[in-house]
C-alpha cells in the first residue's frame, strides 16, 4: 500500500545541511501495524512529516514514496490536500497543543469531515458525534466539552477520532501514548488496535518505547540517527535482536516485576554516549563510537542492510551487501 | 511500615495534610475544598529508595512538594534527622527536586558552570560558594570538565539530565542528611538516557549514602529503583511494601 524508497530528509540549517533521514526504504502492507522504534533525533517524526510533506520549508526531500498508486514527493498540494487527513491520518504527539483550546471538541471532529466531504453541518456533526462514541467518549457533556476540561487520555481519544473519522487507510501514529500513565496507554494501545482491525488500514507507530509496541505491532523497524538499522517481525526484532544498538536499547527495558522486589545489583547494561550530531555524522556506521561489537571496517563505510533470516539488519557483523 | 530498628528513620512524616482552596470555575466566586492529601504518614530510613506510586492526582506530587518544602502543608509533622523540616524551613537544604523533564528546568541561556552555581547564590552562603568545585560536581555526575563553558542548550538530553542531577546536589549541604526526589523525571526519558541515569542514582546512592523518593506511575521502574513502594490514591496511602 505504502512503498518508501530511498527516501531522504536534509535539513539547511545556515552553511551546514543536516541530514535527519537517510536512505529509507520500507513497505507498509494493507491491515498492518508496523512499530517505527527509535529514540528521541533519531529521525522518526521528520520521517513521518516528511512522508505527508509537512515539513518547514528548510527542510529538503529525496527519494520516492508511492501511496496507492500516487507518488507522494512528486503530487500537487491539492492532491496531497485529499490524501491527508482522509486517507493518511496522522494523530499527533502533543494532545494539549494539537487542538484549539477555544472549540468544542465535537466541533473539531466534524471539522475534518467537512474538509473532506461535501455533508451538510448536521450530518459531519453525526459522524463526529459516532466516532466519538467509537473511540470511548460516549456522553454529550464530553462532546461539547473543550479540550481543557478532558483528561490526557480523552484528549487523545479525540485525536485519535480525528484520525480515522475519514475512514483512512493509513494511520500514523506520532508516541500517541506518551503523556499518559501506565492505565490509559494500555487502553489507548487497546483501542487503536481494534479501530485499525475494524476499518481494515494500516498503523504506522512512532515511539521510544519497545513495550509498546511488544503490545501491538506486526513489524517494527529501528531508526538510529535517521537510518533503519534493524527490521523485521516483531517478536524477531524485539525478542531475537540482531543490531548491537537493539540488542543495546533492550537490555535498557525494566522487566515487569514479578514480586521479587529490586534487584541486587540495579545498574543496567547501558549504551554509553549519544546520539551524533547529525551535523557531523561519522563517515562509517553511525552507532560505531558506541558499539561494543565494533570491527575495524565500521569506521570507514557506512553498511548497507541485509538480509539475515527475515530481518533487515544494517551492520557488518552481519556481512556485506555483495 | 515497621521502623527498621538498626538505623534511625532519617524522614518521617506523620498525618501530613494539604488542602487546596479553589475557585469552582473562573468566573464564579464560591471557593471549594480539594483535599490533595489526606492523612500520610511515611517513614523512611537514611540511604532507602522509597517510590511513590499512583494514578495522576493521587496526590503523589503533592507529598513530595510539601517534604521539599516547595508547598506548605495544611497540617502534619515532617521530621528530617530529628529537626522539624516545616517550623524551621531548611528543607531546601536537605531536600531537593529533580523534575519531570530535567532539561526543561535549565535556563538555555546558562552556562554549565552558572547553572551549578545558581543554587548556591539563592542561599548567599559564601562559605559553601567558596568550598564548591564546579569540576567536582561535573565529575561526579558523570560529566566531562569540558562542559563547564557551555551553554546548556548545547548539551545531549542524556547530558541535560546528568547535570540536572549534579545542580540538585550542588544546592544540597554536603553536611547532614541528603533527600532527592525524583519526581516524574526518569520517565518521559529515552531508554539508554534512563539507563545511563539509573547507574548514575545507584552510583550515587552507594557512594554518598543518598535517600530518594522516586514518584512515578510506572510500577516496573519502582520494583527496580526502590526498596519499599508506597500506593497513593485519593490523598492517602492504600498500599505499601517491598513490592506491590
Amino acid at each position: 500500500m505504502l512503498r518508501v524508497d530511498d527516501l531522504g530528509v536534509t535539513y539547511r540549517a545556515g552553511k551546514s545541511d543536516l541530514p535527519v533521514a537517510r536512505n529509507l526504504s520500507f513497505e507498509i502492507y494493507p491491515g498492518e501495524v508496523v512499530g517505527l522504534l527509535g529514540e528521541s533525533g533519531s529521525g522518526k517524526t521528520t520521517t513521518a512529516l516528511g512522508l505527508l510533506k509537512l515539513l518547514p520549508m528548510s527542510a529538503a526531500l529525496k527519494g520516492h514514496a508511492r501511496f496507492r498508486g500516487v507518488e507522494l514527493m512528486e503530487a500537487s498540494e491539492a492532491t496531497l490536500q485529499r490524501i491527508r487527513g482522509a486517507q493518511i491520518s496522522f494523530v499527533p504527539q502533543e494532545p494539549l497543543l494539537s487542538l484549539n483550546p477555544v472549540i468544542r471538541v465535537i466541533d473539531q471532529v466534524s471539522a475534518v469531515v467537512r474538509a473532506h466531504t461535501r455533508l451538510t453541518g448536521g450530518e459531519c456533526r453525526q459522524k463526529a458525534r459516532a466516532v466519538l462514541e467509537q473511540v470511548g467518549l460516549d456522553t454529550e457533556r464530553l462532546h461539547r466539552s473543550y479540550p481543557h476540561q478532558l483528561s490526557g487520555g480523552q484528549r487523545q481519544r479525540v485525536l485519535i477520532a480525528q484520525a480515522i473519522v475519514c475512514r483512512p487507510s493509513l494511520v500514523i501514529a506520532d508516541e500517541p501514548t506518551g503523556s499518559l500513565d501506565a492505565e490509559s496507554e494500555q487502553a489507548i494501545l487497546v483501542l487503536l488496535r481494534s479501530l485499525v482491525d475494524q476499518l481494515g488500514a494500516s498503523l504506522m507507530l512512532i515511539t521510544h518505547d519497545p513495550r509498546i509496541l511488544a503490545a501491538i505491532a506486526d513489524r517494527v523497524m529501528v531508526m538510529y540517527a535517521g537510518k533503519i538499522v534493524e527490521s523485521g517481525r516483531r517478536a524477531e526484532v524485539l525478542e531475537a535482536p540482531l543490531h548491537p544498538y537493539t540488542r543495546g536499547l533492550l537490555q535498557c527495558v525494566l522487566d515487569k516485576p514479578e514480586g521479587g522486589g529490586k534487584p541486587r545489583d540495579r545498574h543496567l547494561p547501558a549504551i554509553e554516549g549519544g546520539l551524533p550530531d547529525f551535523g557531523e555524522i561519522p563517515p562509517g556506521c553511525p552507532f560505531e563510537p558506541r558499539c561494543h561489537d565494533r570491527l575495524p571496517c565500521c569506521r570507514e563505510a557506512e553498511p548497507a542492510a541485509v538480509l539475515s533470516g527475515s530481518q533487515q539488519i544494517a551492520c557488518f557483523l552481519y556481512g556485506r551487501r555483495q | 511500615m515497621d521502623v527498621v530498628n538498626s538505623a534511625p528513620p532519617s524522614l518521617s512524616v506523620r498525618g501530613l495534610t494539604k488542602t487546596y482552596h479553589t475557585q469552582r470555575s473562573l468566573l464564579s466566586r464560591k471557593r471549594i475544598e480539594v483535599h490533595a492529601v489526606r492523612g500520610v504518614d511515611l517513614e523512611l530510613p537514611a540511604g532507602n529508595t522509597l517510590a511513590i506510586v499512583g494514578a495522576s492526582g493521587s496526590g503523589k506530587s503533592t507529598v513530595a512538594r510539601c517534604i521539599a518544602g516547595l508547598l506548605q502543608p495544611t497540617s502534619g509533622e515532617i521530621w528530617l534527622a530529628g529537626r522539624s523540616l516545616v517550623s524551621e524551613g531548611a528543607a531546601h537544604r536537605h531536600v531537593q527536586f529533580v523534575f519531570q523533564d530535567p532539561g526543561a528546568s535549565l535556563n538555555p541561556r546558562f552556562t554549565v558552570a552558572d547553572a551549578l552555581l545558581e543554587p548556591l547564590m539563592a542561599v548567599r552562603s559564601s562559605s559553601r560558594l567558596s568550598r564548591f568545585s564546579v569540576a567536582e560536581a561535573l565529575q561526579q555526575a558523570g560529566l566531562p570538565a569540558t562542559v563547564a563553558t557551555r551553554l546548556t542548550s548545547q548539551l545531549s538530553g542524556g547530558q541535560k539530565a546528568r547535570l540536572a542531577v549534579a545542580r540538585a546536589l550542588a544546592a544540597l549541604d554536603a553536611s547532614g542528611p541528603a533527600i532527592l526526589i525524583l519526581d516524574e523525571s526518569l520517565s518521559s526519558m529515552d531508554l539508554s538516557v534512563r539507563a545511563q541515569m539509573i547507574n548514575l542514582l545507584v552510583d550515587l546512592q552507594e557512594r554518598r549514602g543518598l535517600t530518594y523518593i522516586l514518584i512515578t506511575h510506572d510500577a516496573s521502574l519502582a520494583a527496580h529503583m526502590a526498596d519499599e513502594i508506597a500506593v497513593m490514591a485519593e490523598g492517602v496511602i492504600v498500599k505499601r511494601g517491598p513490592h506491590v
